[in-house]
């Protein structure tokens, strides 16, 4: 039984390490916002929002050491709400860095952690403490002092009178709050009277010890806000009845109801009761029920079952289809229709806004500018674009480097701008949108642009090009992302190693992305990633050629056309398609991969667009469309280029997908390999593509060629 | 590899490629299969035989006969798939290995294990932990972890010459 309740308290101190830290990130958007809106009130009402509830949830769960750490700087942000103390770089400045250190203690094992950096904390603490002029006699334990500081700042205004009511639900004393503690902050507001209302306590025979029937009636005269009073409830707020009535407001019968979620205790009772005894720590927000947290393996177990399920509800199909029994035909398309529904849901439930990654930019972007020298705004659009949790996962690192390769490369210094006629705060705009199946992330800055005759010079110096080589914006602009490649002239803290856009690169490939490019000189650029929605499942056309079966990714696929005998000799034994009118190069992959089978009289070319243009694959026969669940190919087959992945079949057999764009450049390699005279190299290639392995398959895996190919003449 | 580190009995799991019986530490095996349907993956050597559907994940298939400088696996109705669970880059693995046949799990004792021989084995020898010896028998004991270990796989990639050239429309 003990051993549960700690296990217990471990878990809630878990989920508040989980919910601080979204909560950090929440608060550093808000300082940073604030940095540039320095009287927006409603900015300092949310960073003091944040800082009070980590405080008081982290003293709840025993995190004394953070809560004490974090209580001077909500002083600061008090006074500002006060209007005491001006918003400064210097206090966001300060409380950015205090963040860091509060990180810091939350990644720490232990509870009572003390500041990872105690003398980095004392300094911060220090130095908040001097802004908000409270050196020496702000004492250290949290709870009591807000009210210390706060004195001066309410005898200053005149007092008014708040009628509260107060109706605790009654789960309320389950969740660990205390409602007398609620009441005695409340007394610090100012002077209170409190009664009671014990109608609703039932006879002791019937008493739930563990529920709250009391409800209070508070009348509260103090010089502080609404606001400020509906903070004390702040933890209770939803699942509470209160009612906070300014009293002339209550007179006349006019009140403004907050957050009624309790049952309506509404019968009072005389009976007079002050708030008393030292109990509980302070008290934690309750969830409502609209989200919950999951830990992500647990989905991505969840993920690879559903998973599991659409292949063997594909393989049910197949079966039913050749049983030809009504019944179970109708069973498997009730199965078929669920398993599409729930496959649809759990990919849904991987999809998360990309809010959180974009915000945390902007102490990136501040940061930086403060050490460049340069001063630059962030801006975000689209930020509730939402993309599989993977996906987002693997996308921080390359945008911090794009981002990173802005700032030090592309915007220039402030002079320099100014001197240009360009506004002297420099621009960065991070923008994602959906298109089609896949997802557009932007960055733009608006600085000096990309110099496309430097990126020449450093490459011919690099020797990543010929010093004659014409090349085509394009290739000049991949020319950016080549390895070892950088035009900064010294080496700079930022960027300039030449190693980030090598690996912008390598990560947006391994997503199954593209990087676009596009600069206007003096103008700016901007690098937009193509990303796929998500990774775990894919649209694709099933195709086969011979007895193999080869997926294509649907998304850029344009269309399919018949390619005859006719047209092959009309081509002159040129392998390009007549598409009306246009000529489309095809690759015929029965040629490509060598697999040993007889060209069919009538081939199907699927015209696919990729980054080098159109492009046709000749294959065939085309099956159908296929949603497929993607599997790894795995560590083993990793230098494999030209398959992006693979996937289960209805019969049970592995399908490979193919990636296009690798295709294609496959293809020119070999091409390239076979204009370079490697003809004798070629001849021994004519080995045929594991061609006694083929063999084995007839023999082996009769089942599920039969299946193919009576798929093939459905 | 020296028969040193073999200090217990140990069971192993037996299995022929061609006339040689071959053997693995029985800890490394998660299963045997029966042949199903391989699907080969284009532009890959000769060795790498493909995937499989193995419940649902896809795994690779290795033919160890190719992998020892025998000729390639021929499909009978022994032919067999030894999925086993090996190191690849210090990461756990699961490949499966084609094999002629499955012969047995036996005991071998230590004493009953001798160092691999310098010369007149067909595979190469740091491949072999150990010859086991069973009544007139011998077995080879595989190192498998190395045999599939990565290092090793390159070696074999790098004799395979470019592969498969073909041309593509101008």
């Amino acid at each position: 039984m003990k051993q549960k309740a700690s296990s217990s308290a471990e878990q809630f101190k878990q989920s508040f390490r989980e919910e601080a830290r979204d909560i950090l990130v929440d608060l550093e958007s808000a300082l940073l916002e604030l940095n540039e809106r320095h009287d927006d009130l409603e900015l300092v009402g949310r960073a003091f929002r944040g800082l009070h509830t980590i405080k008081g949830s982290g003293a709840m769960f025993g995190f004394d050491k953070l809560a004490s750490f974090t209580h001077d700087l909500e002083t600061a942000f008090d006074e500002v709400r006060n209007g005491r103390l001006a918003i400064s770089s210097t206090l966001i400045d300060l409380t950015l860095s205090a963040l860091d250190q509060i990180r810091a203690m939350l990644e720490e094992g232990s509870t009572d952690a003390a500041p990872a950096d105690p003398e980095a904390s004392a300094r911060i603490l220090d130095a908040v403490r001097r802004l908000t002029g409270a050196v020496g006699d702000v004492p250290r334990q949290a709870p009591r002092s807000r009210s210390e500081v706060q004195e001066p700042a309410r005898t200053a205004k005149p007092l008014r009178e708040w009628h509260i009511r107060f109706a605790p639900g009654a789960e309320m004393l389950r969740c660990g709050a205390n409602p007398l503690l609620l009441l005695r902050e409340l007394g610090e507001l100012g002077g209170l009277a409190v009664r009671a209302s014990m109608a609703e306590i039932p006879p002791l025979a019937e008493l739930d010890p563990e529920r709250c029937y009391l409800s209070w009636d508070m009348v509260l005269s103090t010089a502080c806000t609404r606001d400020a009073i509906r903070d004390v409830f702040i933890f209770v707020e939803d699942n509470c009845e209160l009612v906070i009535e300014a009293a002339s407001e209550a007179a006349s019968g006019k009140a403004e109801t907050s957050a009624i979620n309790g049952p309506g205790a509404t019968a009072r009772a005389p009976e007079d009761k002050r708030s008393g005894s030292p109990g509980r720590r302070s008290v934690d927000a309750v969830d409502p029920g609209s989200s919950l947290r999951v830990p992500a393996a647990k989905l991505d177990q969840f993920v690879n079952l559903v998973g599991e399920l659409v292949t063997v509800q594909a393989r049910l199909s197949e079966l039913a289809a050749r049983r030809d029994d009504p019944e179970v035909v109708a069973v498997s398309e009730e199965v078929e229709r669920l398993t599409t529904a729930l496959r649809e849901n759990s990919i849904n439930i991987r999809m998360i806004p990309i809010r959180g990654t974009f915000e945390k930019f902007r102490r990136l972007v501040h940061d930086l500018a403060r050490d460049l020298g340069k001063s630059v705004e962030l801006t975000i659009e689209g930020a509730e674009t939402e993309l599989d949790k993977t996906v987002i996962e693997q996308l921080s690192d390359p945008l911090m480097h794009l981002i990173r390769n802005s700032m030090d490369h592309g915007i220039e210094p402030p002079e320099a701008r100014a001197a240009q006629g360009k506004r002297p705060i420099a621009a960065i705009h991070l923008s994602a949108r959906h298109s089609g199946a896949s997802v557009l992330i932007g960055v733009a800055d608006d600085g000096r642009g990309i110099d496309t005759e430097a990126v020449r010079q450093r490459a011919i110096e690099k020797g990543l090009v010929d010093a004659g080589a014409s090349l085509t914006q394009a290739e000049t602009y991949a020319l950016l992302f080549e390895p070892g490649f950088s035009t900064a002239s010294r080496v700079t803290d930022v960027s300039g190693r030449g190693v980030g856009m090598d690996v912008v690169r390598q990560r947006v490939e391994a997503l199954r992305g593209a990087i676009d490019v596009a600069s206007k000189p003096g103008e700016g650029a901007t690098v937009t990633l193509r990303l796929p929605l998500t990774l775990a499942i894919i649209d694709g056309l099933l195709v086969s050629v011979g007895e193999s079966c080869f997926v294509l990714p649907l998304a850029n696929t344009l269309e399919c056309i018949e390619l005859t005998e006719k047209d092959i000799e009309a081509a002159n034994g040129k392998r390009v398609a007549n598409v009306r009118g246009d000529l489309i190069p095809y690759i015929r992959l029965r040629e490509h991969f060598n697999l040993r089978s007889e060209r069919p009289p009538i081939e199907q070319v699927m015209i696919v667009e990729t980054a080098e243009g159109r492009y046709g694959f000749a294959v065939d026969c085309v099956l159908g469309d296929c949603q497929t669940v993607i599997k790894n190919l795995g560590r083993f087959y990793r230098h494999v280029q030209v398959v992006s992945g693979a996937t289960i079949l209805g019969n049970g057999t592995v399908a490979l997908i193919l990636d296009p764009e690798r295709l294609v450049q496959s293809a020119f390699q070999a091409q390239v390999n076979a204009r370079q005279g490697n003809s004798a190299d070629n001849l021994v290639g004519g080995r045929p593509w594991k061609g006694s392995a083929r063999n084995l398959l007839k023999s082996g895996g009769g089942g599920g060629q039969n299946a193919i190919s009576s798929r093939l003449t459905h | 590899m020296s028969v040193t580190e073999i200090t217990e009995t140990r069971q192993y799991l037996t299995f022929k490629l061609g006339n040689e019986i071959f053997a693995t530490d029985v800890a490394k095996v998660r299963e045997v299969l029966d042949l199903t349907t391989i699907t080969q993956i284009p532009r890959t050597p000769d060795f790498m035989s493909g995937v499989i559907n193995l419940r649902g994940s896809v795994v690779p298939v290795v033919d160890l006969r190719l992998c020892f400088e025998m000729s390639r696996t021929e499909s009978t109705r022994n032919t067999c798939i030894v999925v086993v669970e090996v190191l690849l880059d210090s990461e756990s693995t699961v490949i499966g290995a084609l094999a002629d046949s499955v012969e047995e799990v036996i005991d071998l004792d230590p004493e009953n294990i001798q160092p691999a021989p310098r010369i007149g084995a067909h595979i190469r020898t740091d491949f072999i932990k150990g010859m086991g010896r069973r009544d007139t028998q011998f077995i080879m004991i595989l190192d498998i972890d190395r045999v599939f270990s990565a290092e090793e796989l390159a070696a074999v990639r790098g004799q395979e010459p470019t592969k498969q050239l073909m041309e593509v429309a101008a």
